[in-house]
């Protein structure tokens, strides 16, 4: 179809269009008074980290129901939470109550009134339909829903702001919404902080006082064992009484050694003494025996006679053999005899002996008095491993009550630490968050845009408009040739 | 192109029909608009 021949039928069909142009422009003009006016009003926040004087060092990583949160929260999660913590229904239930939002004030204008009066009827035949009755929520559950749908608060892309947005019928109210919103966000973060502070200082201050009673209680059971088992310091004791019982058994091994000395000493003076006689002769005076001395004279007068014999007679001669057997026996009784005799003897005490004898006393007295002493070295020896077996035992339950205490004492350190931040946080004020520019009043609505509806529907009408023509114009020709034929 | 009669109450009723029917195609079209308006921005 030429371009021609389209504008011919637009041209037949022009008071058609324009009128449905103008009806719907004017009617999109005429709805845009009937729908209620909305007006925005935001207000921004401004989140400023802050950095917090701690006595503690930080603890690396968080958690949150035992799993791990990243050290760098993002941005996005912060503001998203508190977007969720300002929609929250606790900040919803403040904000109907302060700025009284369950009132909806009366609209002068009685065509606004009917149009909200029909909007509830609407309503009430909607609920009917879903649910087969009609049960209207409550003027305050009513505005709580709407503050929901009509708040937002989005962060700001790429700053530390955030906006808090508030849409309405009334700009005053858009702008009050949006103040009190940032206010009472402020003041309950505030004072979730302080709460949070203070319950933890609360609870560290018990926690506190609980754990100083602890290390007290520590310390005195340390101190009654030590008065109990008799304990300074269980060291050096301990390392003294190793030193003494070192001391006594080389002192024994001495006494033993010295003991087996005086036994031998002891033997060997015995020995010694038995072969000393008790009684020794100090002086004798020896004489010539007078037996020998008469054989003697015997013997001489006997060789004289035979001599005196022999000079006559031969030597067989009987007599000669006589006398010769006279001087043979008397011979040998001289043999038999001893020269000499003792005449005269004096005898004394042996000194030997009775040294022998004096040193034999002084050994077994040493000897007993050795023995006694080895038996009070080995006496002591047993008494002090008795309590050098004790000590062990001793040493563990020290240790035990000792490791107690220093547990309890780093305890108590660290909840110290822990309530001087806690107090510091307490104290802090709240810089974390405020308000960068309050929430005016806005001049103009954001919708409805007149202009924008009367334009659309223009644009709708002219395209329907335009369509309606070129199908009439196709539907009248082909009547038309319909009856063309008919006719023929 | 003419079907009916001059100064016939048929073509009389046509022509109020083809005054009519657009001023509430208006109308309908312009609560479309309104309705577009209100969901898509």
């Amino acid at each position: 179809m030429a371009f021609q021949q389209i504008l011919k039928i637009l041209l037949q069909y022009r008071r058609m269009i324009v009128l449905l142009c103008a009806s719907a422009t004017l009617n999109a003009i005429a709805i845009t008074y009937m729908i209620p006016e909305k007006y925005e009003s935001r207000a921004l926040l401004l989140l400023k980290p802050r950095e917090q004087v701690r006595i503690t060092p930080p603890v690396a990583g968080k958690d949150l129901l035992n799993f791990p949160v990243p050290v760098t929260t993002p941005f996005e999660a912060m503001a998203q939470t508190y977007s969720e913590f300002v929609k929250s229904r606790t900040m919803a239930e403040r904000l109907v109550e302060t700025l009284h939002l369950d009132r909806e004030p009366v609209d002068p204008r009685w065509w606004k009134r009917a149009i909200a009066a029909g909007k509830r009827r609407a309503e009430d035949i909607w609920l009917l339909l879903k649910y087969g009755r009609v049960e209207r929520s409550s003027a305050f559950e009513k505005a709580i829903e709407d503050l929901d749908d009509s708040l937002t608060v989005n962060p700001t892309k790429g700053t530390y702001v955030f906006e808090i947005k508030h849409v309405s019928k009334y700009p005053e109210t858009a702008a009050s919404v949006a103040n009190a919103v940032a206010d009472i966000f402020l003041e309950l973060n505030s004072e979730s902080n302080r709460t949070d502070a203070k319950g933890s200082r609360q609870f560290l201050e018990k926690r506190l006082r609980e754990s100083e009673d602890s290390v007290a209680t520590a310390r005195l059971g340390v101190r009654r064992f030590k008065e109990t088992a008799d304990i300074t310091l269980i060291d050096s004791e301990l390392s003294a009484k190793i030193n003494a019982l070192s001391d006594l058994q080389s002192s024994l091994a001495t006494t033993r050694e010295e003991i087996d000395g005086t036994r031998a000493e002891i033997t060997q003076t015995e020995s010694q003494l038995k072969g000393q006689e008790l009684y020794l002769k100090s002086s004798f005076k020896v004489t010539e025996n007078p037996i020998v001395t008469d054989l003697n004279a015997e013997v001489a007068r006997l060789e004289v006679d035979l001599a005196g014999r022999l000079k006559k007679v031969a030597p067989t001669h009987p007599d000669a053999l006589l006398v010769q057997a006279k001087i043979d026996r008397a011979r040998t009784r001289l043999s038999e005899e001893v020269k000499r005799i003792v005449s005269e003897e004096t005898s004394a005490m042996n000194t030997v002996h009775q040294r022998l004898l004096q040193d034999l006393l002084v050994a077994r007295s040493k000897l007993q008095g050795l023995q006694a002493r080895e038996k009070a070295t080995m006496e002591t020896i047993e008494s002090n491993r008795r309590e050098l077996r004790r000590y062990p035992e001793k040493q563990a339950k020290l240790a035990r009550l000792e490791l107690d205490l220093a547990v309890r004492e780093d305890t108590f350190k660290l909840i110290a630490k822990e309530y001087e931040d806690a107090r510091i946080r307490e104290d802090a004020a709240n810089p974390e968050i405020r308000v960068l520019s309050r929430a005016t009043p806005a001049l103009h609505p954001i919708k409805p845009i007149k202009v924008y509806y009367a334009g659309l529907a223009l644009a709708l009408a002219l395209t329907t408009g335009v369509a309606c023509a070129l199908f009439l114009a196709y539907w009248a020709e082909e009547h038309r040739q319909a009856q063309a034929q008919a006719a023929r | 192109m003419r079907t009916t009669a001059p100064n016939s109450p048929h073509r009389a009723m046509r022509g109020w029909l083809t005054i009519l029917l657009p001023i509430a195609g208006g109308g309908v079209i312009a609560v479309i608009a309104a309705l577009i308006m209100k969901y898509v921005r």
